[in-house]
């Protein structure tokens, strides 16, 4: 798993202050607790910019890593002290190691991980073959990648080959065709379709030499010279 | 309502999974090819692979270097990640990765250039990431495929994190050495109720005192099995989560 990258610097020790006392008598309370706190009343987690929904004055530039190391903190079962037994209130102290900035949740509600990350989505992919080359298009004929079905033969421009790409056209070039989604870093999906030729090593001019000599051998069987 | 995992005791990372499967949907996949052998890590560098003409010579120039060292190199291009490592080659999906078999021709296309290089071993793995329908849906799945039951004693809420197995392919098409490596974990990456599965497809070409192994297998390896993988790598999947 990578560490994550959007943990902005916290400081070793922040502290979180009550307005007003808070029961917290146990695991069932310090869950509770956390709900107010993370999560409106339809289980959305909320803002990072919206006023919290409980009394709490907590820094509201947290992000989702940090608050679920203080929430790993406060749910931690081995934390028995004076907050299990007694009600708690007036002000809570929570030690936020460094080491916990980059330590990344088993469980945790991201999905703006999936929106915000770029990405493409193959909807449909072909296997093509070359087999005619046109002026400013290509004819190929295409295996169904994605399921099994029938040959297929297209037509398709030039231009939609990436110009890097363009001197791999020719008859028997093989290439792949996918028709997708692409999620941009700001989360904009747009439908694309790219090619992609197949790219064969260069051949060496040892390779060549041993290519002409077994053509040579092939032509002198048949008679030739 | 809360999601669910908060009401938890813990934050244990139990398979949450349940009955209803027919929504069952794919979210994120990838591929890689991992190649066990003897390689020169030095010369794997995005400008060698364009000037074989291996990759555009745009991507080269563009490539995302992570480190280049003598004794480990790895970098990323739009499509494909690549790390070396003396003994060990991989080739990744990324995100942006459009079509498995990029990564099949590139791996190829390496290994013909470097016929000569000892591969002992071809990996070809598939993973996806499945989004189940429910929290109940998951639980259902962890708790089939690991019955809790030899951990209540001593676990409380015992759950599946991670579970790995391993076989051998069926002898019909299995004339080569090695087996199926089948890990089944939460998705770190679909959220809520996701679970990843990845499809290792492990092939055994020779072993690792055989002077005379050459790349000339692997190559062979890659395009005779390279279907197969693929149709084992969608069914295993398919079987697992299947509803019981």
């Amino acid at each position: 798993m990578n560490p994550p990258t959007d943990i902005a610097p916290l400081p070793a020790t922040e502290e979180l202050h009550f307005d007003h006392h808070v029961p917290v008598s146990g695991v069932a309370d310090r869950v509770r607790f956390l709900e107010g706190w993370l999560f409106d009343e339809e289980g959305r987690e909320a803002e990072e910019t919206r006023e919290p929904r409980s009394s709490l004055k907590l820094h509201q530039d947290w992000r989702p890593m940090q608050k679920w190391a203080l929430a790993q903190q406060l749910l931690d079962p081995s934390d028995a002290g004076p907050a299990e037994e007694a009600e708690l209130g007036g002000k809570l102290s929570v030690v936020l190691p460094a080491s916990q900035h980059v330590l990344m949740p088993v469980v945790w509600h991201r999905p703006a991980d999936e929106t915000t990350r770029e990405a493409f989505t193959a909807l449909q992919r072909w296997e093509g073959v070359v087999t005619e080359c046109l002026e400013e298009s290509f004819v190929a004929r295409l295996t169904d990648l994605t399921e099994e079905g029938p040959l297929e033969e297209v037509e398709l421009a030039l231009e939609d080959v990436a110009p890097e790409d363009r001197s791999l056209v020719g008859p028997g070039a093989v290439f792949y065709w996918s028709i997708g989604y692409r999620d941009d870093e700001s989360g904009r999906r747009s439908r694309e379709s790219t090619l992609r030729f197949r790219r064969l090593p260069v051949w060496s001019e040892a390779e060549l030499e041993a290519a002409r000599e077994r053509a040579r051998e092939v032509a002198k069987a048949f008679g030739g010279e | 309502m809360p999601p669910k995992w908060l009401t938890k005791p813990t934050f244990s990372r139990c398979l949450y999974t349940g009955d209803a499967l027919a929504e069952l949907a794919i979210e994120r996949q990838g591929n890689a090819i991992h190649l066990l052998g003897s390689f020169n890590p030095r010369l794997f560098q995005p400008a060698w692979l364009a000037a074989h003409n291996l990759i555009r010579d745009a991507e080269s120039e563009t490539a995302e270097i992570r480190i280049i060292h003598s004794d480990i190199v790895s970098y990323a291009l739009d499509w494909v990640r690549v790390e070396v490592e003396g003994e060990k080659l991989a080739i990744i999906s990324t995100a942006n990765s459009e079509t498995p078999e990029q990564l099949r021709d590139l791996a190829v296309g390496v290994l013909e250039v470097l016929s000569h290089t000892p591969v002992y071993t071809v990996g070809i793995q598939f993973w996806g990431h499945y989004a189940l329908e429910s929290q109940e849906a998951r639980d259902d799945l962890g708790w089939r495929l690991v019955p809790p039951d030899p951990f209540k004693e001593h676990l409380a809420m015992p759950g599946m994190t991670t579970l790995r197995v391993s076989g051998s392919r069926s002898s019909e098409d299995d004339p080569d050495g090695g087996g199926l490596i089948v890990t089944v974990e939460p998705s770190n990456r679909v959220n809520p109720n996701g679970v990843y599965i990845s499809v290792l497809d492990q092939y055994e070409l020779a072993d690792q005192n055989d002077a005379d192994a050459t790349a000339g297998p692997a190559v062979a390896c890659l395009k005779e099995n390279w279907a197969a993988s693929g149709k084992r790598a969608k069914a295993i999947p398919e079987t697992v989560l299947a509803p019981r």
